[in-house]
């Protein structure tokens, strides 16, 4: 997943902070480059164009979603997401999610504990395996269709 | 082609004000008018690209009401904001409803045109991905605000994006009442 491209297309400063919750490897193509391609390339701007409207699509939904949808459903469309490096891999060839509970609890705005006990149902229903640190995403088709359960 | 009043209305807006003469131009003679009615829709979830949108006059809700009739608001564009960019630039269906609060007048850019220019003119990207990229920042805040402050702090927050256009009036004049009812300030305020 690309990021940073806001502060490119509006040139203020950074909106939020990127912080690695892991070792990781990045691609960084600073300032200079980018902007330099650029201005040879006006084009460009729509690719750039699609990396915000990519994000933008996911967070209205996910702002819809905090007043319209339970947790389970929630839950369902975030694993997703991150399946799918938030609509950024071609298909989803990764079935597992490298996050703790407590990081899960803090995306989707609710306690460790109902995370757990949703984590706890979906792995009794035969959807995912939980292990340390790691989910194991076993039937996504299901995943996909409690997300856009309409209850 | 827009009337006086309008263009003016229309350089007061952020966006608009920072956009190379020709592309004022390109928009003020092919934009249409539109009038919406209280509760009329714009366009709905899944629809294809019509092209984009100004609010002139009145309200228009950008979010999604679920089939038992629940209300979800992601924001809410008042004079002057541009929506719709996601889909001309994603070439996706719309993601979200756009539906009228009240009474509201629109200036749309139809497809056709806005595809014409944007094949003559490619530089014309930049300019759709600073709407997209105003939008994102604010959700971006709004989400992290969800997760790390009180309704007090959230809801002071949301006052100033709407008064401020979500980021798209030069000034920010105080209005003397905002237009939003107090149940739908709960419902963008909602989870906590």
């Amino acid at each position: 997943m690309w990021f940073g491209e806001i502060s490119l297309i509006d040139q203020q400063p950074r909106s939020h902070d990127a912080i690695a919750i892991q070792k990781s490897t990045l691609l960084h193509l600073p300032k200079r480059d980018v902007e330099e391609f650029i201005q040879a390339t006006p084009e460009f701007w729509f690719h750039i164009a699609q990396l915000a409207s990519q994000k933008l699509r996911l967070a209205f939904l996910e702002l819809i979603a905090i007043q319209s949808q339970n947790i389970s459903q929630r839950l369902a469309q975030r694993l997703l997401f991150i399946l799918s490096g938030y609509g950024n891999h071609l298909s989803i060839t990764n079935d597992e999610i490298h996050l703790s509970q407590e990081q899960l609890a803090q995306m989707l705005m609710c306690s460790r504990q109902t995370i757990n006990q949703e984590l706890q149902n979906l792995e009794k229903q035969g959807i995912l395996a939980i292990a340390f640190k790691k989910i194991k995403i076993l039937d996504p088709a299901m995943l996909h269709k409690m997300a856009h359960s309409s209850e | 082609m827009l009337e006086v009043q309008h263009q003016q209305q229309l350089l007061n807006n952020n966006w608009f004000a920072k956009l190379p003469q020709a592309y004022q131009q390109y928009i003020v003679q092919h934009a249409k008018y539109i009038e919406v009615a209280k509760d009329q829709a714009v366009f709905h979830s899944g629809d294809l690209f019509d092209g984009i949108y100004a609010v002139l006059n009145g309200a228009i809700r950008l979010g999604h009401v679920d089939i038992e009739g629940k209300e979800a608001v992601a924001a809410i564009a008042e004079p002057i904001m541009w929506f719709g960019e996601i889909s001309l630039i994603d070439q996706q269906p719309r993601s979200h409803d756009a539906i009228a609060i009240q009474k509201s007048t629109l200036l749309h850019l139809p497809k056709r045109d806005v595809e014409a220019f944007i094949q003559a003119t490619p530089e014309f990207w930049f300019h759709i991905a600073q709407l997209a990229s105003q939008k994102l920042r604010l959700a971006f805040l709004e989400l992290i605000a969800i997760q790390s402050q009180n309704i007090s702090q959230r809801l002071a927050q949301r006052l100033l994006f709407i008064l401020s256009g979500y980021g798209n009036h030069l000034t920010l004049k105080v209005k003397k009442q905002l237009q939003q009812s107090q149940n739908r300030l709960c419902g963008l305020e909602k989870f906590h």
